[in-house]
């Protein structure tokens, strides 16, 4: 097994995508290194690739004109970074920063798109894997904006 | 405020009353967050009995009332007892307003612990939300001093912000005892160079043994019940997951009934319970 192949498996979202789904993705990957304080995503910019981080932290961000820009999510390694790249327009909503060096398999995303259209089989358990990640950052958004450490929520009435 | 000579502290039955306030004296004081102070007092005369991590006392603000908080200092500290309290009501608010020298009342110490005064030979995974780091944070000291370097033991910490995190200036002392120390918050911009999400993500950080692991969580209770969810995921057993609950705590020795939760009364068979198995699932619940 190659180190890219190894690097998605570690992914707990891809861990049971058969050998030959890995071998799809890792048909269209590289590996890459990234210097603390690098921009890798831009906002509005066309999705060309996506990443697993490996290792490092990388800070999703979105700007604004007048003041210091707001952290979307921190990516941790063995995880997804860039979604963008699977449906039309193909553009990024956020930019992405990395915190500290960052070590990464590149996978260039027209590339996956052709594998999925092209070998269904495997397409579409490698979407679902990817539908995971949505789901959990789903989740894990809606929680975020439950507030749960804000102490000012009312009691059940009554109580 | 009230002043020593008012405070009838002369009683004998004082001390083995558990109605009766011990007064102590403020000897410290930090601001914590912008709303969360923290105290740290010594007894006038007779001391409460000796108390374990995860504890709670029933502080007395002398004219104003009485509300139960957790013991944060680490059990036979000798820089005294120590006390983290969020200012939200009258009673929160007159204790966080009080100033070095001025004097309190303590009936205590109540309910269950964490179990860490004997960690066992265990890694653990210690997870805290807020102002639910200052149950803990005896026992994270404990841990770190008695197994820090020897087994695993993780601290995962979500806040709401950076700026309402509290104890700071512990955590290196946590990780130079060897605690892996891991936090997040949820909302944060570019200046703050941690991680920004839900506690939860930070578990794939943390080192340890599924099968050996003990698991301690406090904070809102929607955290606790993801959180556990997580951990049992990731192979530990939910019988080894320890929660800290909060209600209403007004007696403090299980007769009044005001902090009941389901069949338990969180004073005496709590706060600390076994998340299975029966928190798991009148966390779920309303209450009646």
């Amino acid at each position: 097994m190659t180190s890219i192949q190894e690097a998605i498996i570690k992914v707990p979202m891809f861990r049971d995508l058969s050998k030959e789904a890995v071998n799809l993705m890792a048909e269209c990957a590289q590996e890459v290194n990234f210097e603390p304080e690098t921009q890798i995503l831009t906002e509005g910019a066309i999705a060309s690739t996506f990443y697993i981080i490996q290792t490092g932290t990388v800070s999703l961000q979105i700007r604004e004109p007048q003041a210091v820009p707001l952290v979307v999510q921190t990516i941790n390694p063995n995880s997804l970074l860039g979604l963008s790249w699977i449906t039309p327009p193909y553009q990024w909503s956020f930019d992405a920063f990395t915190l500290e060096r960052v070590t990464a398999i590149e996978f260039h995303s027209a590339c996956v798109r052709e594998k999925l259209l092209t070998h269904p089989e495997h397409g579409f358990s490698i979407l679902q894997s990817i539908l995971n990640v949505f789901l959990e950052r789903l989740q894990a958004t809606r929680t975020r904006m439950l507030d749960i450490y804000n102490t000012d929520r009312k009691a059940i009435p009554g109580d | 405020m009230i002043s020593e000579k008012e405070i009838n502290q002369s009683s004998p039955l004082a001390a083995d009353n558990p109605f009766l306030p011990l007064t102590y004296r403020i000897i410290s004081k930090h601001r914590d967050t912008e709303d969360i102070v923290t105290i740290g007092i010594e007894p006038l005369q007779d001391a409460i009995a000796p108390y374990k991590s995860g504890q709670f006392n029933m502080l007395t603000a002398y004219k104003v009332g009485e509300i139960a908080i957790s013991i944060s200092s680490e059990p036979g500290h000798r820089m005294g007892m120590i006390h983290t309290i969020r200012d939200v009501g009258a009673v929160s608010h007159a204790l966080v307003s009080l100033n070095v020298g001025d004097i309190i009342g303590v009936r205590g110490p109540f309910g269950t612990d964490w179990q860490t005064s004997e960690p066992g030979d265990f890694d653990y995974v210690v997870v805290a939300g807020g102002i639910g780091l200052a149950p803990l944070r005896g026992a994270i000291f404990e841990l770190g001093k008695k197994l820090g370097g020897k087994k695993n033991v993780n601290l995962l910490i979500g806040a709401r912000s950076p700026d309402q995190m509290i104890y700071s200036s512990d955590l290196k002392h946590l990780e130079a005892l060897g605690v892996n120390v891991y936090k997040t918050v949820d909302i944060a911009d570019a200046t703050w160079k941690g991680s920004v999400g839900v506690v939860t993500e930070l578990i794939p950080k943390a080192i340890f043994d599924p099968k050996n692991t003990k698991v301690l969580i406090c904070g809102p209770e929607i955290m606790i019940r993801f959180t556990a969810r997580t951990l049992t995921k990731a192979g530990i057993n939910p019988q080894s997951i320890l929660v800290s609950l909060e209600r209403n705590m007004q007696c403090g020795v299980g007769l009044c009934g005001h902090c009941q939760l389901g069949p338990y009364l969180i004073c005496r068979d709590g706060p600390v319970f076994p998340w299975e198995p029966v928190i798991k699932d009148l966390l779920s619940q309303k209450e009646r």
